[in-house]
């Protein structure tokens, strides 16, 4: 033990301090948590490799290694290079923006149950995409010429736009008040509801032409998803590399009162918007390009908790954007091989895997 | 320790030398306090004591918590002014202030998954900001509160299994590392058992006889407020209606008044007079079982 600052300090408190020993269950807690930490470590390489070399087209394992250093066959280059690889990096980035941005979401709504759900972002960026999608349809002449073509490619655009306007309109809503955690979680389920309300409305009325698109749309899927797609997620990826870091110790204090965190010296609606900025971009630009994956934002944050508990609490975020990854990249992979050739979508296999896993966690440590 | 003294204070070189923190106080010039709109507390002035332990005292929704509020900078006052070093309060940058003064608020809520080692870390942050690494300063600091509070042995349990007088100490403990010069606690002793309540009040009168801090809170006994404050300040309707030595209170008759009860004061020797509340001058009609038939 250090010793006291000065002398004269030596504390009447200390006489009073009571000698307890953390419970041998504790530690032995730790060591099983430190153990599956080790094996998810393990393992993500491996899922990683097995996306890549596994698929519904039946590639050798040699013409596919060939494949990734550009000398394999015209047909298996093509499959590596335009899909599988692309499929499975915008896999592994969608998986950090939805965990990460569940974990900041968490922290600073104070709620543990937040996910991009609870800004409005996967609402927003659902109808978004549906406006963009009858737009896309509708905007002809009543003879079949077309007045102007939106061309497809933009629909991660319209969805990443229209979640990042919920969480903007979600803020402006939630600033009178101090961005308090509750008028931010209010507000965000209740614009959250108008938003889904509208965009059913939507299908409904005129979605039928649509509808097998906007429906694989909503439950979050992968497919033929390529490097174009990329330019939506990297801005965001490297912004929060750069904030993150410095994020750190504002979200946590932001865990306390406010007054807590305030009076501890963080300027708190600054930090506050700026982790919600970060949050609400991180999923909307993930939502827009996948579609509202499910628990991969609710699940993680606790997932890696729980799995960082006997680490160094440094470890947490790198730990929660390499189960995001993985788990997104994994059930891909599931969601192709299931009902291959047909496809299960991941988000699909996402929440089949999160919520036994969410389960656990909540019987054993809610 | 990057703030100036500020020299026109004739109490700054008495302490400087005993002291290695830099000396101030906070004073409230006529404040008008509320929110919105609603004035909790009106024109109320009030100097804190350099060096010494300030009680506040008075009867619920007095105005209390809103006073340490406006104190902690937490509230900017609708009228008049709260100020520091010459500096009104809400013109410092928070970073700053909380290396100079900190604020805990009463019964804080409780964070998930944080040890008590790494709340009373979060009291760093004033020094530390966003980036560097915990210094052997940092972390003497944070041994020295968790020993001053008796938590040496708790830094691994969890905020929330740990019992309600553990976690107060805990909270406290965080303040105590922040090492600001002032320290303001709104109802530190609630959920103390009467052992832990005076436990406490001990370690702020020895902080502030020490190490020269200037502490301010209040409190709900009367006795303990009595016993411990060098200056006591007494609150009623977000007036104030008395402050200086405890000893001059008690001539008053105020604390009677002020809070319904009647009784009578006893003396003790060493600690003056304390009073012992027999009935509350509010129930004009006792409840029958009280008579006797």
């Amino acid at each position: 033990m250090q010793p006291a600052p000065s002398s004269s300090m030596s504390g009447i408190a200390s006489s009073l301090k009571k000698n307890r020993k953390i419970p041998a269950q504790q530690l032995s807690g730790s060591r099983i948590s430190g153990g599956l930490l080790g094996l998810v470590i393990f393992s993500f390489p491996i899922v990683v490799i097995l996306a890549i070399f596994l698929g519904t087209v039946d590639l050798e394992t040699a013409e596919t290694l060939f494949a990734l250093f550009g000398e394999g066959s015209q047909r298996t280059d093509t499959i590596i290079a335009f899909q599988r690889l692309p499929r499975v990096i915008v896999g592994l980035l969608v998986g950090v923006h939805f965990a990460l941005s569940g974990a900041l979401l968490q922290a600073i709504t104070r709620n543990p149950l937040a996910d991009p759900t609870i800004l409005g972002v996967s609402q927003g960026a659902t109808l978004a995409v549906m406006l963009f999608l009858m737009f896309a349809v509708y905007a002809g002449n009543s003879d079949g010429s077309q007045l102007f073509t939106i061309p497809l490619e933009y629909l991660p655009l319209a969805g990443c736009l229209g979640g990042l306007i919920a969480g903007f309109a979600v803020y402006l809503l939630s600033w009178q008040s101090g961005l308090s955690p509750l008028r931010l979680t209010l507000m965000g389920i209740a614009l959250g509801a108008v938003l889904h309300a509208l965009a059913m409305g939507l299908l409904a009325g005129w979605g039928s032409t649509r509808m097998e698109s906007i429906l694989l749309w909503m439950s979050g899927s992968l497919y033929a998803r390529g490097w174009d797609h990329l330019i939506y997620l990297l801005p965001w990826t490297v912004a929060s590399l750069f904030f993150l870091p410095l994020l750190r110790r504002p979200v946590r204090l932001l865990q306390l009162e406010d007054d807590c965190a305030t009076s501890f010296g963080l300027s708190v609606p600054l930090w506050r918007s700026l982790a919600l900025a970060v949050g609400a971009g991180l999923a909307a630009s993930a939502v827009g390009v996948v579609g509202p994956v499910g628990f991969i934002g609710l699940v993680v944050p606790h997932l890696a908790r729980y799995l960082s508990r006997g680490t160094n609490q440094h470890f947490y975020i790198p730990i929660v954007a390499l189960l995001g990854a993985g788990l997104v990249v994994g059930s891909d992979l599931i969601g192709r091989l299931l009902l291959s050739p047909n496809e299960v979508p991941v988000g699909i296999i996402a929440a089949l895997l999160g919520v036994p896993v969410f389960l656990v966690l909540l019987r054993r440590y809610g | 320790m990057t703030l100036s003294m500020p020299s026109s204070l004739p109490e700054a070189t008495v302490f400087s030398s005993s002291s290695p923190r830099e000396i101030s106080s906070i004073s409230l010039d006529n404040v008008t306090l509320g929110y919105s709109r609603q004035p909790v507390v009106e024109g109320l002035s009030l100097n804190l004591q350099q060096g010494k332990v300030n009680i506040l005292i008075g009867p619920n929704g007095c105005g209390k918590s809103t006073l340490l509020r406006a104190m902690a900078g937490l509230l900017k006052p609708t009228q008049g002014s709260a100020v520091l070093q010459g500096k009104e309060l809400h013109k410092w940058p928070r970073r700053t202030l909380a290396r100079a003064l900190s604020f805990l608020p009463q019964a804080p809520e409780v964070p998930e998954n944080m040890t008590i080692g790494q709340l009373v870390e979060q009291g760093r942050f004033a020094h530390r900001g966003l980036i560097r690494a915990l210094t052997a300063e940092d972390r003497e600091a944070v041994s020295w509160a968790l020993e001053q509070t008796g938590l040496l042995d708790y830094r691994e349990r969890s905020m929330r299994t740990v019992s309600g007088g553990e976690r107060q100490r805990a909270w406290i403990a965080t303040a105590l590392a922040q090492q600001a010069s002032i320290l303001l606690l709104d109802e530190p002793t609630t959920y103390l058992d009467l052992g832990h309540q005076l436990e406490v009040l001990e370690l702020l009168q020895e902080l502030s006889t020490t190490q020269g801090l200037t502490i301010a809170l209040s409190l709900h006994e009367i006795n303990h407020a009595l016993m411990f404050a060098d200056s006591l300040t007494l609150l009623a309707n977000g007036k104030l209606l008395y402050s200086g030595p405890p000893q001059e209170l008690v001539t008053t008759g105020l604390i009677e008044s002020t809070f319904a009860i009647r009784g009578q004061y006893l003396n003790i020797p060493g600690h003056g007079p304390l009073h012992i509340a027999t009935s509350s001058q509010r129930r004009k009609n006792p409840l029958p079982l009280a008579r006797t038939a």
